[in-house]
């Protein structure tokens, strides 16, 4: 074996161990993926408002000839708060910043009915004036996300309920 | 802070409005279709009422110290034919959307 040779078989051994080390000192510098914590909720759909009866509903049949003025009133005070169904713990407060940022819309985390509301209208013979007072809660579905330090993310389909108006709703039957 | 009106509903048609203002405002008879006549109303600062002439009338208090969100919903049997009143204080801040 010649000298040129032999230099060439030592300089490819060499070689050889310094591409076998390399991922190990690579690895000795990296560090595991970090992500800060975030939460959010996406995908949302507006299936509108529903509501939240404060009190019992309340109903008047016009049993005469003639046609009948109906006067209700709220007849007590009551609170409704934001609900969510998901298999998580979800906060009110990241659902509303998600309706206002997509919809425009401003929801609370609570809103209370009061008394002193009234409404009035009129009924025709043989016809029943119904109302119903509370609270109106816009329905959404979604998708509420939590992000994990690991930088996974968690996603829990969402059926949320947000207190939007107050007021009745009324109809004939 | 309330908006110059309520936001209008996604789906709905807006049948009349009026912009922010004190005290009470009358406004042409609007003709709504049979189904759910929706009122929407933001207000501050004492009582109010709501004519809808011949429809029906409302009487929502608002809150001193903040914005009350109102909406009050009427459903129609048939289309109707009414007059839109508002009666209130001067000191009383509030604006309207009617949609159906």
């Amino acid at each position: 074996m010649s000298v040129r040779r032999s230099t060439a078989i030592v300089a490819g051994v060499l070689a050889a161990l310094a591409l076998v080390q390399a991922p190990t000192a690579q690895a000795a510098v990296r560090r595991p993926m970090q992500c800060p914590p975030d939460i959010y909720y996406g995908n949302i759909v507006d299936h509108g408002d529903v509501m939240s009866p404060v009190g019992a509903a309340q109903a008047n049949y016009n049993g005469t000839n003639s046609t009948q003025i109906n006067r209700f009133s709220s007849q007590v005070s009551g609170t409704i708060t934001f609900t969510a169904t998901a298999s998580v713990s979800v906060s009110g407060g990241v659902v509303d910043a998600a309706i206002q940022g997509t919809f425009g819309i401003t929801t609370s985390l609570s809103l209370t009915a009061t008394i002193g509301n009234e409404v009035t209208f009129n009924s025709a013979p043989r016809t029943t004036a119904h109302a119903e007072f509370g609270v109106w809660r816009l329905k959404t579905t979604g998708t509420y996300s939590k992000v994990q330090p690991t930088c996974t993310t968690l996603n829990y389909a969402t059926t949320a309920y947000s207190p939007h108006y107050v007021g009745w709703y009324t109809w004939i039957s | 802070v309330l908006p110059d009106l309520p936001p209008a509903e996604p789906g709905l048609r807006t049948l009349a409005t009026a912009s922010l203002r004190g005290g009470g405002l009358s406004l042409p008879p609007i003709t709504g279709r049979a189904g759910d006549l929706q009122v929407t109303i933001l207000c501050t600062g004492g009582a109010l009422v709501l004519d809808l002439a011949p429809v029906t009338s409302t009487t929502i208090p608002c809150a001193a110290d903040g914005v009350t969100p109102s909406r009050n919903v009427f459903h129609l049997s048939t289309g109707r034919t009414f007059s839109i009143r508002v009666d209130a204080a001067g000191g009383v801040r509030w604006n309207l959307r009617v949609e159906e």
